[in-house]
């Protein structure tokens, strides 16, 4: 990132986070938020898959666990907000360093199996501890407590969700100049050459795993106190699928695909909805896959770094994009 | 709780059953793997589209029974074939694009399911029974034909796999699949090859969505665990071989019915997903480490 970009973007956010709450009905607000709060959980799985190349089933899972965490923290323990935010973060943090052991020595297919496995057990854990969790019925999460602000607004909480994801999106951005990220991109490009080098595979591999737990939990944690209840639906295996999709479909590489996915996600289906299209949708999600994957597999970020490239280039580099 | 030898007799050749099931899944899923290097994640839903449609064709009155069997095994055939000459073949003639075969037929998968659950609705279906009320019995151990002609045509089918694979169209599948060029230089079409086996994926696929959607009360989802445990004895014995994966299919369903029988059905779930957790992580190395599996 340039010092310019630095200084355009700061008053846009500024202005933007004035804006919003204003201009937005209540439940378009409440829709930004759960929007910028995938979109923090979708910048995790970015460095998981796209950058460490980890493919993993059970980021819904650890969703969850940051939502369930929130809410059972908030409800008997009474955390106010700096606290519950830690304590979440913590949760997802220990989880994800006791699934790296078996989930680190194995790689590909087994890690996705492996990954699997642990989601269906949070699935099963979810429906189980009735006491805990609330079971099928669901829990009821209360507001947040921020001391004298008011916790139950939705304006708070979408200035909170904003102010966590500028930071992850800050952190993912700058990943690609930190030790951790080159060695990120040196296994990405030659997994012996980078071992050889002294690159530590084991150790980027759970750096990327903690960080996608850590960020979702986070993501989870907002989207707990932003909606009011929690099911376990939400966090099950198709979940992982669709946030996969989702991140596939912006672009695996890049933290505006990360942004663009988290719109496919939240923003499209409640379009669909408002004019009653509800089944268009999980039909169009399928074949929008298929296309975006065959024609390009760099996704929307992709195609659109590609006009940008193209516009400010000379017109010799046009056809390019067929190649991709 | 009291084991009985007829009560074990009984959860034994249950589970059997069961893991014809996961076999016969789980050798469609292999043998696309084989030939394409391929993850099908839609294999399950080509099955639960064939028994819909059967289904859905049966009880309007349009045809008899058999027939639109026959209709939905060829739809789900048609389907396979065509998720490989339409995605498949032409991300592998890309050349390496690693990965992108598993959001195909993730894709692919998402869109069946969609179409099932706008064209069929959501709500849970119970299916014309297809030997279910057939009980053989021995003392008081009970299969129902359904059971008993699954188990037996699973077996039927693995030995003449098993057969096929020696014989000279066999070989030729082995070797478009461990090297094209040189398979092709002998003549071998490795394109139909692929697209054979494709087929044939689809048509088994088709038989365990029918089978199962016989013994259950169905929903568009009533595959997904089917296809979990399929994919499980297959990842743990290995995408690239036949026996280990099959072997670990039959008994991954026997571990699942006693350990449902022995500590009540919603354990079985449970200790399923720790026994793979605990067999990734205490298997040693060598045996994990993925032969030819580069991806990812």
């Amino acid at each position: 990132m340039t010092r310019r970009t630095i200084l355009i973007a700061i008053p846009v956010l500024i202005v933007v986070a004035f804006l919003t709450p204003t201009l937005l009905s209540r439940y378009w607000l409440f829709l930004v938020t759960s929007l910028l709060a995938y979109g923090i959980a979708l910048l995790g799985l970015k460095v998981l898959l796209g950058d460490a190349g980890q493919l993993s089933l059970g980021q819904a899972a650890f969703v969850g666990i940051g939502a369930y965490s929130a809410g059972i923290l908030s409800d008997k323990f009474k955390l106010t907000f700096p606290y519950e935010l830690l304590a979440v973060m913590l949760v997802c943090g220990v989880i994800a360093c006791i699934i790296a052991i078996p989930a680190l020595r194995v790689s590909g297919l087994r890690f996705a199996l492996l990954t699997l496995a642990f989601g269906e057990l949070f699935q099963w854990f979810l429906r189980e501890a009735k006491g805990l969790t609330g079971g099928e019925q669901g829990l009821y999460v209360p507001p947040l407590l921020l001391g004298p602000i008011d916790g139950k607004s939705q304006t708070t909480l979408f200035l909170i969700t904003l102010l966590l994801a500028i930071i992850v999106s800050v952190l993912a951005l700058h990943l690609p100049s930190t030790k951790v990220g080159r060695a990120m991109a040196a296994i990405r490009e030659s997994r012996l050459a980078a071992e050889s080098v002294g690159v530590s595979i084991w150790r980027t591999k759970l750096f990327a795993f903690v960080f996608a737990a850590v960020t979702a939990g986070v993501a989870g944690m907002m989207i707990a106190h932003s909606s009011g209840s929690l099911s376990p639906t939400s966090f099950d295996l198709f979940s992982s699928i669709y946030l996969i999709v989702a991140l596939i479909l912006g672009g695996l590489r890049s933290v505006l695909g990360a942004w663009i996915g988290a719109i496919y996600l939240v923003i499209v289906p409640a379009i669909f909805m408002q004019f009653g299209f509800e089944s268009v949708y999980v039909v169009l999600s399928g074949a929008v896959l298929l296309i975006v994957i065959m024609v390009f597999p760099s996704g929307i970020a992709g195609v659109l770094k590609n006009l940008v490239n193209r516009r400010t280039t000379a017109p010799a580099v046009q056809g390019t994009e067929a190649q991709g | 709780m009291d084991v009985t030898l007829d009560g074990a007799l009984q959860v034994t050749l249950a589970g059997l059953a069961t893991g014809s099931v996961y076999a016969l899944l789980l050798l469609g899923i292999l043998i696309v793997y084989r030939v394409s290097k391929a993850v099908n994640f839609a294999q399950g839903q080509l099955g639960m589209i064939a028994a819909y449609v059967a289904w859905a064709l049966f009880t309007a009155g349009v045809m008899p029974i058999w027939l639109a069997l026959i209709v939905g095994i060829a739809l789900a055939a048609l389907l396979a074939f065509l998720t490989d000459r339409i995605f498949i073949e032409r991300l592998a003639k890309r050349g390496s694009l690693e990965g992108q075969d598993l959001v195909v037929t993730l894709g692919v998968m998402l869109l069946l399911t969609a179409a099932a659950e706008t064209f069929i609705g959501s709500q849970t279906k119970s299916f014309t029974p297809l030997g279910n009320d057939v009980q053989f019995g021995f003392r008081t151990v009970t299969l129902n034909a359904n059971q008993i002609v699954v188990l037996v045509g699973t077996i039927i089918v693995l030995v003449a796999f098993a057969i096929f694979l020696k014989t000279r169209p066999g070989v030729a599948m082995r070797a478009s699949a461990m090297n094209p060029d040189l398979a092709r230089s002998f003549g071998v079409n490795v394109s139909r090859v692929k697209a054979i086996t494709w087929t044939i994926s689809g048509v088994l696929a088709a038989l365990v969505g029918i089978v199962l959607a016989s013994r259950l009360s169905v929903d568009p989802y009533f595959m997904t665990p089917f296809l979990i445990s399929a994919f499980i004895a297959g990842i743990i014995g290995g995408l690239d071989r036949f026996a280990a994966p099959i072997l670990i299919a039959f008994g991954l369903a026997l571990y699942q019915n006693w350990s449902s029988f022995l500590f009540g059905s919603t354990a079985g779930t449970a200790s399923l997903f720790i026994l793979v957790i605990v067999l990734l992580a205490v298997l040693p190395k060598r045996f994990l480490d993925e032969r030819r599996e580069s991806r990812a």
